[in-house]
């Protein structure tokens, strides 16, 4: 078995753009790899606005040490981006800190509700250094300083980490041993096992987010898993919803078209989608 | 059925038809009918603006209309406005005075729904939220209602919603108004003239219904787009349900 600890020293970290659409790949040592599709809806494309969505994902070289996290701004709050990009790298610092995975499920969701409260502070004052421009009509600058006092900044999310081992010896892929999942609100994950059978992770509690002026909205759940070969890791946003299912059997080419076909549609949504293969030698992703 | 979000390229229209007759100014609490109505129009718009807003811009998600009538129609913004266009000039004020000519506005309403529907064959259903406070003092106006409730778009038929300003309109007194379930049948309502708006109210669809209770109300399925407009917090969900199309 690999020492954690000295292979997490050089981290490979994707993270997605707030302004720039597109799809990167990473390969882990052979035995697993990564991409991440990022795309701003038609709106925020045609104005030059920034994607809601952000996606951080920091995994050791050899592969045996994941963390994650797939964010969704609420577009309804204080510039629901600021509390994406926030909220997705805060877990993702936390989720990597941790010595090992929890065994169970209740010390460590105690733990996590206890940071997204703490890091209300923090978000919130990232909104008091945004200053509104001069020419903002007066109801709609009343609005917002009622969204900032009152709602703050808000987003759904999807965070956690894998911890796997590799068989002494083993030249196939990464046997898995544990995975840990939080989430708020309606990203979804998949994890396909080693069967072909697909697991899902989550359920679809829009209403659930985080907000820094109110912290946890509706409830924070968590699940642990442990599966011996688990051969895929699939997240994604409520934009990708429709391209989801199909994503196993595309191509990066065939991705990113699909993605760009959902610019048409009226209810065009940001994108993103982050996949996670353990396979032979990466080559199946 | 009406569950198609407003976006930027199939943007919701609601029209408001207000009833700016010389009754509107009488008392309702601590203020008159007219000022509710006002202050209940700003706060549907500044509603309207939070969910049209991404990176602090206000997208075009909904389009707008108000006539008010008394003895004429008034088209307060001269036509059907973007939710940003109307913001640069500001939420109009309604003042009242003249008779009750129900049958005029909603004339206006059917003019303009008929001019511009062919614009929202893939937007939600137009929705016409109505207030008044008194029985229509010229023609009837039922068939006019009937005929703008069978134009339709893709999402479904137009919807019309009704408000209704009068005291001890319920059968039963209602004492929490935010865990009121709504009015589904006609003998829950005491007052004639209200039992008559009720009939002509398109029923709220389930996706609006459970946009709204997501709010904290309480409305219960099968209830009709009929409110009583007897307390500020029920004209304000009354203006709220205007606005509970589906957010992307």
């Amino acid at each position: 078995m690999g020492d954690p600890v000295t292979a997490r020293h050089m981290p490979i970290t994707m993270r997605t753009s707030s302004h720039h659409d597109e799809l990167q790949r990473a390969h882990l040592s052979g035995y697993a790899a990564i991409r991440l599709l990022s795309q701003r809806c038609a709106e925020a494309q045609a104005q030059g606005a920034p994607n809601q969505d952000y996606a951080v994902a920091v995994a050791a070289p050899d592969g045996n040490t994941l963390s994650f996290c797939v964010a969704d701004g609420v577009g309804s709050s204080f510039h629901g981006e600021i509390a994406a990009v926030f909220l997705a790298r805060r877990l993702v610092q936390w989720l990597d800190a941790l010595p090992a995975l929890p065994m169970t499920d209740i010390g460590a969701a105690e733990r996590l509700r206890g940071e997204l409260i703490t890091w209300r502070t923090e978000a919130q004052a990232l909104l008091h250094e945004i200053a509104l421009p001069a020419e903002t009509p007066a109801l709609v600058r009343e609005v917002m300083e009622e969204l900032r006092e009152g709602y703050g900044t808000e987003t759904v999310f999807l965070a956690g980490r894998f911890d796997a081992a590799r068989r002494e010896g083993a030249a196939r892929a990464a046997h898995i041993q544990r995975g840990w999942f939080c989430w708020m609100g309606n990203i979804a994950a998949r994890i396909q096992l080693a069967s072909g059978e697909w697991l899902a992770i989550n359920g679809d509690d829009d209403a659930a987010r985080w907000s820094s002026v109110r912290g946890l909205c509706g409830s924070l759940s968590t699940r642990h898993v442990a599966q011996s070969e688990m051969r895929r890791l699939l997240i994604w946003s409520d934009g990708a919803q429709a391209l989801a299912a199909a994503v196993p059997a595309l191509s990066d080419a065939e991705l990113s078209q699909r993605a760009r076909a959902l610019l048409e549609l009226p209810t065009s949504d940001d994108v993103t989608v982050l996949d996670v293969c353990w396979c032979d030698n990466g080559t199946d992703l | 059925m009406y569950s198609q979000p407003a976006t930027t390229l199939t943007p919701a229209l609601i029209i408001y038809l207000i009833d700016a007759s010389d009754s509107m100014n009488e008392v309702s609490g601590d203020t008159t009918r007219i000022e509710m109505v006002n202050t209940a129009l700003r706060t549907a718009v500044k509603d309207l603006v939070r969910r049209s807003m991404r990176d602090g811009v206000v997208q075009r998600r909904y389009k707008l209309a108000i006539f008010a009538y008394s003895t004429r129609v008034i088209d307060v913004l001269g036509g059907v406005r973007d939710l940003p266009e109307l913001l640069r000039t500001g939420v109009p004020e309604l003042s009242a005075g003249g008779v009750t000519d129900t049958a005029g506005g909603f004339g206006a309403v059917e003019k303009l729904l008929k001019e511009h529907i062919k614009d929202f064959q893939h937007s939600p259903a137009p929705l016409v939220c109505h207030l008044t406070d008194g029985v229509f003092t010229t023609t009837d106006p039922s068939h006019t209602i009937q005929r703008i409730q069978e134009l339709r778009v893709t999402d479904g038929a137009v919807l019309v919603e009704n408000v209704y300003f009068a005291d001890n309109m319920l059968r039963r007194p209602v004492n929490n108004w935010q865990q009121w379930e709504g009015v589904t049948r006609p003998h829950e309502i005491a007052d004639e003239y209200a039992r008559f708006l009720f009939s002509l109210s398109s029923p709220l669809p389930e996706t609006y219904r459970q946009n709204i209770n997501n709010y904290g109300y309480h409305l219960q399925p099968a209830t009709s787009l009929f409110f009583p407009g007897v307390h500020p917090d029920l004209v304000r969900l009354a203006f709220a349900i205007s606005s509970a199309t589906q957010l992307k």
